[in-house]
């Protein structure tokens, strides 16, 4: 299967999946985009480009807040963490992308 | 625009230098991430650092439009504008002392014209103390709303003779007069006013 560049996929994806993935842990922007590639099994790759822009927009927002931590490497990261108003973001997010594709799914299924 | 994004934004403006090396950092930091796997992957350093440059796509970009999400790149344009602006009068003294002196000459005729407007629509019948002013009023007969006015003799001669007000004002019936005061505002008709007085 080709791999799909983020964004291109449909608008407020990346928003989505960035919140999805700091769920449980915090995370910096490198570990993020790895993470959804794993889970993805290689087939959402994140545009580097945009990931970052999301991210700072994101915390803007006051959905994800940041903290400046020493990383695996030895050198410090910022590392994202999702706040309370973040966590209710995600499930209205998560609750429009069902919705959404349970919708696509039936027009493919029956129209 | 929440608190979280007014502190950010603050922050920025305050310690820019602080927040682009933070942005640097950042990025650089996803760079080292993507060469050390792939250098765990069997590249060599150099081959590893060329193709996670290139995966990221160019730096710059991506740091601007960050940037750009923060929002105060107004402030940084509007610097720049600004300064643009600055060079291109000092290379045209002429041009900008004429713009500089209509300008001036405007702001100054402005001025003068609502001096004179406050002075004389604004500032009309202020009085310091409204509440101790009284209406003195003649009606038709006891219970009538309808008001007789008083002739000039009698004004003249209230004005001569009381020693309860310390002075009388006589107004012209049906002009609605704006009457200002230190502590309270009130708005009355003048002709209710036909002999006011203050004590």
């Amino acid at each position: 299967m080709p791999r799909q560049t983020i964004p291109d996929l449909l608008p407020g994806t990346l928003d989505l999946l960035i919140l999805r993935t700091l769920q449980t842990d915090p995370m910096h922007g490198w570990a993020i985009s790895e993470r959804i590639q794993q889970i993805s099994q290689d087939v959402l790759q994140i545009n580097q480009g945009s990931l970052y822009p999301a991210l700072h927009r994101l915390e803007h927002q006051g959905w994800i807040e940041a903290e400046w931590r020493t990383s695996e490497l030895g050198r410090r990261a910022k590392y994202y963490r999702l706040t309370v108003t973040g966590r209710r973001q995600l499930a209205v997010e998560a609750g429009e992308w069902e919705r959404m594709s349970a919708a696509i799914n039936r027009v493919i299924k029956f129209a | 625009m929440t608190f979280r994004d007014f502190r950010l934004r603050l922050r920025a403006v305050l310690s820019p230098r602080k927040v682009e090396r933070e942005l640097d950092d950042e990025l650089a930091f996803h760079i080292e991430c993507e060469t050390r796997k792939l250098m765990a992957g069997g590249l060599s350093d150099t081959e590893a650092r060329w193709r996670a440059r290139v995966r990221f796509g160019p730096v710059p970009l991506a740091a601007d439009r960050c940037r750009d999400e923060r929002g105060i790149s107004f402030f940084e344009t509007l610097a720049r504008d600004v300064s643009f602006a600055l060079r291109t009068l000092r290379r045209t003294p002429l041009v900008a002392l004429t713009v500089v002196a209509t300008i001036a000459l405007g702001l100054g005729v402005v001025t003068v014209a609502f001096t004179f407007f406050n002075a004389f629509f604004f500032q009309v019948d202020a009085v310091r103390n409204p509440d101790e002013l009284f209406a003195v009023e003649r009606l038709e007969r006891p219970g009538s709303r309808s008001e007789v006015p008083f002739s000039r003799s009698e004004y003249e001669a209230i004005r001569r003779d009381t020693d309860v007000f310390t002075d009388v004002a006589a107004a012209r019936p049906s002009f609605p007069t704006r009457i200002d005061g230190r502590a309270a505002v009130r708005e009355t008709s003048a002709h209710r006013m036909e002999t006011a007085v203050s004590i």
